[in-house]
């Protein structure tokens, strides 16, 4: 089962009820909910309905979007789709359902209380009276008449127009929470969902208690019956947006139950004794929200809808399955890594596999992609394509605990200048949860020679000396993987000795490590494999492997003095491919030297050649880069 | 929260060695406390009056916040609360300098991807930047208004100095204050991620202090009052404002835009 995702329904409260309540408390303080003062003088709106309507209702939607900024948590599944083909009935019961529900549990309160039945509309005809008093009109039909008139404008114009107003609340509730609760089955998260939803209302409540707006009640038992009918409304309502794939029939519903919600007020026979608040005849009462309540547990019976087929282009929207996790003996597996910028590929559907405690090395010229590469590796930035798992991790999956595995040094070591060198690593080492963290600050700067300048401002540094304490940094907390991005770049020969030396030290602990340079030689040292790279791979190999293929191998025999006849000689052996006749030397290509080496030494010697020595002729890395990237290759190297 | 806390303490390590911080965070309150005592002891020994006649619809307007306060007293509370709104100026000005300097600072000292690429997470690393910058503000705003109370009481007595705890003063302080400072705050990051000059940042986002001083000088001219309503209402509005600057502080700061596209 998908764990509940705490932290998120956290805040997400947090931000809807703080909003909320906060509203609520500025309407206290400005005169409540009845004595509030108008913002718009003569239109009867009011500074309280202002923030009730559009602040307190839109919490929750405030809340949801705010939520997934703040983690970061994307805009995927909003359940904004309207879906109206993938249920047209959910839709069409948003629109009923409310009403009928409402005007059921009416017939139920009145039947059970039939003295509480005012058949002549008293209470809404006082208040007709009241609105006519002194213009000389008078209402051109019969009371019932308008009542059949407000409940049908409850039906048919509520759930569009007050829709404006219930979004606000569905679109966090429903669209936001109740999925954040999914992990713990229909059942438990819509009820969940509904009692917090109604213990949300409880300072509009609570003000319905002192200044006798319409929660009856208010604040005890108002309370208890706001859960009663928040509860099985957010069963229905969740049921609705589950079936429907979409919010919108939730929003619909609530928009046409806050329509229809006040017509019960009006059938109340204002002499009745025993009224009780608890019991209703408002939908909030207990009686009148029978019908709902066992709507509601009909759904909860069934356990939640059957979700309908999903359509071609939900199909679509999915995201394509992920690739299978690489086995724990790779560090890294890149496949078809890609990074776009506008019409730049800098990186261009890279393939790599680096296995644990490799050294490996990535060379290309100046915007081949190799810092790319690194930032997408160490999940700084995002690939446009493509996927890879460093140290286990997927990237992109949970970053956060990516990078804990990860150390990297910059391109540029960048350093709070005005802190001192002990102060610098102290302060990352906090960011890495490191737990030794002086144990660890002192054995890095004293591998680093410095540590008897740890209390200096970094800014008095050199750059060796910062780019010391920058590889200090990157290996403070241990990391099974270190990126470093062009180490021994601007460095002295001293400097980078020291930092190579280092390399080869990290090496020998296991650790698996990518270096990008554009020192070659320093790259054919200390990499086990070298990946020449122009924004796509063009060769990964061991430098060696690499010279071989290229070129393959040559032996050369230093003679006394040498003659073409020597050469023409050698050239009759099946696995020589190439001898050639140089000043005094002999340059002889072959496949194996090891096994051949002694006979053609044998050959010479017979021959009456002089040997002075043999070498094998090895290329530079320089010349397999070149010969990788098309450029011109530079002279041989004899070794 | 260790982490925030972490950087909260990194910040504090590197931005107070700034003289201009330390100018901000302890003289200019000072200041804002000075400039009404100095008024107010001015007005010690004047003629009552006067003054009155000079202000009479004013302090026709205003004379409610008096409570049971006559005469002199009355008319000095009403002269000490024309100075309400440096009290919410102060934490909405002081954090500027240091939190123009927190994404763009990181910038310039390249300083920023290494801390990107520690787990720290972008809500914890902008709390932190903000906790920085605003706690110090709001410490030395509450500094400021404790040293005015103090002096108010000795200049005009415990009964007048009393006043100033009352919801009106207290909304403004406790509330608006720190609202102001998060406003202050959240629009000087979010300038901070897109700029590349700490300067640039802090001009910036020095805007705010417009229509604060747009309400001080209404207030001055008699064109707003500052009741207890208004105030409320100015708090409800600012709880709007620095939600949507927060969204769009967290918004704007793309890790990815920041480190490819900032050269």
């Amino acid at each position: 089962m998908k764990a509940l995702d705490t932290r998120r329904i956290g805040i997400f409260l947090g931000i809807a009820f703080g909003l909320c309540w906060a509203f609520a408390a500025v309407i206290y303080a400005t005169g409540g909910l009845v004595d509030s003062p108008e913002i718009i003088p003569g239109t009867g709106i009011t500074l309280a309905v202002t923030l009730l309507a559009l602040g307190c209702m839109w919490s929750p939607a405030i809340a949801h979007l705010l939520t997934r900024a703040i983690t970061r948590e994307g805009w995927k599944d909003l359940w904004l789709r309207p879906n109206v083909g993938r249920s047209w009935f959910s839709w069409v019961l948003a629109w009923l359902l409310p009403s009928i529900l409402t005007i059921l549990g009416l017939a139920v309160y009145f039947g059970v209380y039939p003295s509480h039945f005012d058949s002549g509309l008293s209470s809404l005809q006082q208040q007709i009276d009241a609105l006519l008093q002194g213009t000389g009109q008078e209402l051109p039909f019969d009371i019932w008449t308008l009542m059949i008139i407000q409940v049908g404008q409850g039906i048919l114009l509520a759930p569009v127009i007050n829709s404006i107003f219930t979004f606000g609340e569905e679109f966090g509730w429903r669209a936001y929470l109740q999925q954040k609760l999914m992990p713990l089955g229909f059942r438990k998260a819509t009820v969940i969902g509904g009692a917090i939803w109604g213990l949300w209302h409880a300072p509009i409540i609570a003000m319905g208690h002192n200044y006798g707006f319409d929660y009856p009640g208010a604040p005890w038992t108002g309370m208890l019956a706001m859960v009663w009918f928040t509860i099985p409304w957010a069963v229905i309502m969740g049921w609705m947006v589950l079936r429907g794939g979409s919010v919108w029939p939730a929003v619909i519903a609530h928009a046409g139950l806050n329509g229809i919600a006040g017509v019960g007020a009006y059938m109340i026979n204002p002499e009745a004794t025993g009224l009780n608040s608890l019991l209703g005849p408002y939908p909030t009462g207990i009686v009148a929200g029978i019908p709902t309540a066992l709507f509601a547990l009909y759904l909860l019976w069934k356990g939640g809808p059957e979700m309908p087929e999903a359509t071609a282009e939900d199909v679509s929207r999915e995201t394509p399955p992920k690739a299978p996790a690489p086995s724990a003996a790779d560090a890294i597996v890149a496949q078809g890594l890609t990074k776009r910028f506008g019409q730049l590929d800098a990186v261009d559907h890279l393939d790599i596999k680096i296995p644990v405690g490799e050294v490996f090395g990535l060379l290309g010229p100046n915007g081949a992609g190799k810092t790319t590469t690194i930032r997408m590796l160490a999940a700084l930035i995002a690939p446009t394509e493509g996927e890879a798992w460093v140290a286990g991790h997927r990237v992109g999956d949970d970053d956060t605990a990516l990078r804990k595995d990860i150390g990297i040094l910059t391109e540029t070591p960048g350093m709070y200048e005005q802190l001192s060198a002990e102060r610098n690593l102290g302060f990352f080492a906090e960011l890495y949860e490191v737990q030794d963290i002086p144990g660890q600050v002192e054995r890095y700067l004293r591998m680093l020679g410095l540590w008897g300048r740890r209390h200096e401002a970094v800014g008095g540094f050199s750059k060796g000396m910062r780019q010391k304490l920058a590889i200090a940094r990157a290996l403070l907390h241990e990391p099974k993987v270190i990126f470093l991005d062009e180490p021994t770049s601007g460095l002295d020969p001293e400097a980078s000795r020291v930092v190579r030396d280092f390399i080869e030290e990290l090496r020998g602990e296991g650790r698996t490590i990518i270096i990008t340079t554009h020192n070659l030689d320093e790259a054919d040292r200390l990499c086990d494999r070298i990946a020449v790279f122009k924004s796509k791979l063009l060769a990964v190999d061991t430098p060696n492997a690499l010279r071989r293929k290229l070129f393959g191998r040559s032996v050369v025999f230093h003679l006394a003095a040498a003659t073409e006849a020597f050469a023409s000689a050698l050239r009759q052996k099946t696995y020589v491919h190439e001898a050639t006749l140089r000043g005094d030397k002999i340059v002889v290509k072959l496949d194996d030297p090891e096994t051949h080496n002694p006979e053609l030494l044998r050959e010479l010697i017979g021959l009456g050649a002089e040997v002075q020595f043999v070498g094998e002729i090895r290329q530079s890395l320089e010349e397999v880069y070149f010969q990788l990237l098309g450029a011109q290759t530079p002279a041989e190297v004899t070794v | 929260m260790k982490k925030i806390a972490v950087l909260v303490g990194k910040e504090w390590a590197e931005v107070f060695r700034n003289k201009i911080v330390i100018f901000s965070v302890i003289f200019m309150p000072l200041v804002f406390a000075m400039i009404p005592l100095g008024m107010l002891y001015t007005t010690a020994g004047a003629d009552v009056s006067a003054i009155q006649s000079e202000l009479g619809p004013l302090i026709s307007q205003l004379s409610s916040a008096c409570g049971p306060l006559e005469g002199l007293p009355c008319t000095q509370l009403l002269l000490l609360q024309q100075f309400l709104v440096l009290f919410l100026m102060m934490p909405a000005i002081i954090p500027i300098t240091i939190a123009s300097y927190s994404i763009v600072g990181e910038k310039s000292t390249r300083t920023l991807e290494p801390l990107l690429a520690t787990p720290i997470t972008t809500a914890q690393l902008l709390a932190g930047k903000a906790i920085a910058a605003a706690l110090p503000a709001l410490l030395a705003s509450l500094g400021s208004f404790a040293i005015f109370a103090l002096g108010v009481s000795l200049i005009a007595g415990s009964e007048v100095a009393g006043r100033l705890f009352s919801v009106l003063w207290l909304v403004g302080i406790f509330v608006v204050g720190p609202l102001l400072s998060l406003t202050g705050v959240s629009l000087a990051i979010m300038i901070s991620s897109r700029v590349n000059d700490p300067r640039a940042a802090e001009q910036l986002a020095g805007l705010l202090v417009l229509p604060v001083t747009a309400l001080f000088l209404g207030q001055m001219f008699g064109a707003v009052a500052l009741n207890q309503s208004l105030l409320l209402s100015i708090a409800g509005a600012l709880v709007f404002v620095d939600l949507a600057l927060l969204y769009f502080a967290i918004r704007l700061f793309q890790r990815e835009t920041i480190l490819t596209r900032w050269k």
